[in-house]
């Protein structure tokens, strides 16, 4: 028997309310981790850690990128995430030379 | 050279008619748009890495900002990406009635969180910070918060005029399932790029 539309529709929005659940869970958790008597590095690293499996989340729950095409993952996943990062990694090294001749000292 | 090496043959990958990742142009566009537009973010927040790393002090956000105030702004932008996926699976199951009900209330969310960086932003400048001064001693502090922010604030405005439109036109009947996911895709984004924002800006 076939499902009455408004009672998939009804499905799928919980199914996203679910989604929203963690979400609102994942921030609330990165609030106490940000909040919390953490060193700098570990804190960055768990709050980026955070904030990619939200990003995660949204990308292939809310965008349905995990209905698409292999290529057009591929291509968002590694436009956005892996150039990022090492968009990240480069100058984030060099700051450690920033800081040992800051201007600031 | 003969014509068959020079174009792609029909049928190819690249070929004419064919979608060589299965999606209509319009979508594929919006992909891009949004990577490369992702990519203006992150070298925004790289910039904003790099003076962290470099400035030997830094405010303590507790101090400059009210942390719950920030906390509600963001469950806010979540809650109206939830209204706007269901908003997209409204338009594809054809449930005209539903995509308007939670287009309206995507808008209604988008328009409160940038009512209340409006909120933040002038009890910031009221506090005395500006683009290359803050009372806090360390001027990136407030530039960085400006330049983010407002870039950001800038995407949500026009993502509200982009969902107004689309609400507009749902209301008339001329709306598409496609332009309803394409605007819908264009908001997750902003909440997407909110996400670093929140985490790299006001909890680091």
């Amino acid at each position: 028997m076939s499902e009455h539309p408004a009672e998939s529709g009804k499905k799928v929005y919980l199914q996203y309310a679910k989604i929203l659940g963690v979400l609102a869970a994942l921030t609330v958790t990165m609030i106490f981790i940000g909040e919390s008597a953490l060193s700098q590095a570990p804190k960055v690293i768990l709050l980026l850690l955070g904030s990619c499996t939200k990003a995660t989340l949204i990308i292939f729950y809310f965008m349905h990128l995990r209905f698409e095409h292999k290529g057009l993952v591929l291509t968002v996943v590694v436009g956005i995430f892996v150039t990022s990062i090492l968009m990240f990694l480069v100058p984030a090294y060099d700051g450690g030379h920033i800081l040992e001749n800051s201007l600031f000292k | 050279m003969s014509d068959s090496q020079a174009a792609p043959a029909a049928g190819s990958l690249f070929g004419e008619g064919s979608l060589p990742f299965d999606i209509g142009w319009q979508k594929l566009m919006m992909w891009i748009f949004i990577i490369t537009d992702a990519l203006l973010f992150a070298g925004l927040l790289v910039s904003y890495g790099v003076v962290r790393v470099a400035s030997p002090v830094w405010p303590d956000q507790n101090v400059a900002f009210d942390m719950n105030y920030i906390t509600l702004m963001t469950f806010t932008l979540i809650a109206s990406s939830w209204t706007m996926a269901c908003a997209v699976s409204a338009s594809n199951a054809g449930n005209k009635k539903h995509v308007s009900t939670f287009l309206w209330l995507t808008i209604f969310g988008g328009v409160s969180f940038l009512g209340m960086q409006v909120y933040e932003w002038s009890h910031f400048i009221h506090e005395g910070a500006r683009l290359t001064s803050n009372p806090w001693g360390v001027a990136h502090f407030s530039a960085s918060f400006f330049v983010i922010t407002g870039f950001h604030g800038m995407h949500v405005t026009t993502g509200v005029i982009i969902l107004l439109i689309v609400a507009i036109r749902s209301a008339k009947g001329k709306a598409t399932a496609m332009g309803v996911e394409n605007a819908g895709l264009y908001w997750h984004f902003v909440d997407l790029v909110w996400v670093f924002v929140f985490a790299l800006f006001y909890l680091v």
